[in-house]
């Protein structure tokens, strides 16, 4: 208890020290935890967008047929699919329309249009920024549901109006229902491949079907290989092309590399507040050797000396740490709220470890920078002190 | 016949591979007694005192302190006795500077055992009082004059009761009055409470108020002539309870 006293005078009795100690620590810890804030909203982001335009880990895309009946064949061709790959597989038919155009308050918008069936969502899980997504029930009205570009550049939300139409029918009326974040770029809408049944049957000629699908174990020639044995056996010479579609595990890949050199940065950082303790500690090294080389003469043992220091050093950390994780975890949530990853996707938690790191690395500085006066007044004999 | 307090024979000090500084160094203190070290600068005055106040040890000889062979004596008995038994007063006054005066008093108590602490701010209000620093408990000592540093030192070195009070040149960063009046403190002090002291001191009326005079030459102590009457029966302030 006397020892936590006296430290506690010498951590009260040079408040410059200590309030230095404290800043240099409160900077380094919330620097690091900053650093892996950024870098993990950064990963978490560039993951997202990997699998909402690529689709998990093993997702390939089929295509090949044209023509009116390649729906009928697409659709055959992914039951065939998800029996050879097992309930672990999820498939969805898509298809595309040269001849599509859509509508929106009476004006056409340039925009990609997917048919699709309505469980690509359980490959792609786009996060729904409005409304619904394609329902898998028939609908009175036709629902369309589009991405955020298309929601932003045209003006458009859950609720507007909208036609969607190609060049041998009138556009058939439509309502946009939900607004999703599909990670792409361009305008792009989509539309249940079962409510426009009509539209891709009358404009055939310029359809293109495809599959999207993902499994464990997939991969692009052993699949392409399958449905190729399978058009053999059906005698519908259809030939699928096989493509890997995702991109999320190189993404990750690069991505934790890009986040390594981020947090060898906040190591970096870390390390410089060592020193700055340190320095800190070792400025005073004279005044503090002087202070211990008086108690020695006055009765304090020789074990006693280290011991003021430690604690003192301990107490300054600690009070740095109580003060440098919360204002750290303050500034966490500024910086995920304003560089926050986009909808969907939750910032990385609060790095504890990093912050219990960077308040231990703090105790072991502030440690190292009070040792050398401690280790100065041992090797100081008493007697010096009547020279003083 | 009791022991004195102090009991040196035959000591010497010499510097590793180097000179002899202290050689053949007999010394008798007992208790209560005031005893003054004169030398020129460089006569190893400082080096015989921090032996005497077991910061220090003789490379040779014997030094039996309160009935005890200091050789003998392990480091932390040392530092104990060092702490309990014996009070320094230092030519520079040596204070923590960040310590209020109170707390620079406290420092030896700071270190004692548990026991030893008991009511040691009421003891060290009292030792300050006796010094006539009662009101300046709670200031720093940069805030203080030469003179009242050297109080506090003095109120400092005798809040553990020590039975061997060592003073090092207590005038030497002192003007003359203020110097003369310092000694006259720890003077009664000293006597107030038994406690031997010992003055290291090249001003010859500093040593002249103490009981008597040893001259440090050669390495060698010799008694000097007797001094001139000091105030020995002077009424003392309350430090000596």
């Amino acid at each position: 208890m006397q020892l936590v006293r006296i430290a506690l005078q010498g951590v009260v009795g040079f408040p410059l020290r200590t309030a230095l100690s404290c800043l240099s620590l409160l900077v380094g810890v919330t620097g690091v935890v900053s650093v892996y804030a950024a870098s993990g909203t950064v990963e978490a982001t560039v993951v997202q967008d990997a699998l909402l335009t690529g689709g998990p880990v093993a997702t390939v895309d089929l295509t090949g047929p044209s023509g009116a009946a390649s729906l009928e064949q697409a659709a055959r061709a992914r039951r065939f699919a998800e029996r050879i790959l097992g309930p672990g597989s999820r498939s969805a038919v898509t298809a595309s329309l040269e001849s599509a155009r859509v509508t929106v308050a009476g004006r056409q918008q340039d925009a990609d249009v997917v048919f699709a069936e309505p469980r690509l969502r359980r490959i792609r899980p786009f996060p729904l920024l409005q409304g619904t997504w394609l329902s898998e029930e028939p609908q009175l009205v036709l629902g369309l549901v589009v991405n955020r570009v298309f929601a932003a550049d045209y003006a458009a939300g859950a609720g507007s109006e909208a036609a969607l139409g190609g060049t041998a029918l009138d556009a058939d009326p439509a309502r946009i229902v939900g607004v999703v974040d599909d990670g792409a770029q361009a305008p792009t809408v989509y539309a249940s491949l079962a409510e426009t049944a009509d539209l891709l049957r009358v404009n055939g000629a310029t359809l293109h079907a495809g599959i999207e699908l993902t499994a464990p174990d997939v991969s692009a020639s052993g699949i392409q290989d399958r449905l190729r044995q399978f058009a053999e056996q059906q005698d519908d010479g259809v030939l699928w092309k096989a493509t890997r579609r995702d991109t999320i595990a190189q993404q990750a890949a690069e991505v934790t590399a890009t986040r390594s050199s981020f947090l060898s940065v906040g190591v970096l950082g870390l390390l410089a507040t060592a020193f700055a303790i340190a320095n800190v500690g070792l400025s005073a090294l004279r005044e503090r050797t002087n202070e211990l080389s008086i108690r020695r003469a006055l009765g304090a043992s020789r074990r006693a000396v280290p011991l003021i220091m430690l604690v003192e050093s301990q107490i300054i950390a600690l009070a740095a740490g109580a003060l440098a994780v919360p204002a750290s975890a303050l500034l966490y949530l500024l910086i995920a709220k304003t560089f926050g990853a986009p909808y969907g996707v939750s910032p990385p938690p609060y790095p504890w470890a990093f912050a219990v790191l960077g308040v231990l690395v703090g105790m072991v500085t502030a440690l190292v920078g009070s040792l050398a006066p401690a280790w100065r007044a041992l090797r100081t004999p008493i007697a010096a002190v009547m020279r003083e | 016949m009791a022991e004195p307090l102090v009991v040196v024979r035959a000591a010497r000090k010499s510097l590793p591979h180097g000179p002899v500084l202290l050689d053949h160094v007999d010394l008798d203190i007992d208790p209560g007694e005031a005893v003054a070290i004169v030398g020129r600068s460089g006569s190893c005055k400082s080096t015989l005192l921090a032996a005497l106040g077991l910061m220090d040890t003789f490379d040779a000889g014997s030094y039996r302190f309160a009935g005890t062979d200091v050789a003998r004596m392990p480091a932390h008995a040392l530092d104990a006795t060092r702490g309990a038994r014996i009070g320094f007063v230092f030519q520079r006054f040596s204070l923590i500077p960040h310590l209020s005066v109170v707390e620079n008093v406290l420092v030896p108590l700071r270190h004692a055992r548990a026991r030893d602490r008991r009511g040691g701010r009421a003891r060290a209000m009292e030792c300050l009082s006796s010094v006539g620093l009662g009101d300046a408990a709670r200031r720093l000592p940069r805030h203080l004059s030469g003179g009242e540093q050297q109080r506090v030192a003095i109120a400092r070195a005798l809040v553990r009761r020590p039975r061997l009070l060592l003073a090092d040149e207590p005038t030497g960063s002192l003007d003359v009055e203020t110097g003369a009046r310092v000694v006259d403190l720890l003077l009664e002090l000293v006597r107030a409470q038994s406690t031997a002291l010992v003055v290291v001191t090249h001003d010859r009326e500093v040593a002249a108020s103490m009981d008597r005079t040893l001259a440090l030459r050669s390495g060698t102590l010799t008694p000097m002539a007797p001094p001139l009457p000091s105030a020995h029966d002077r009424e003392v302030p309350a430090c000596s309870s």
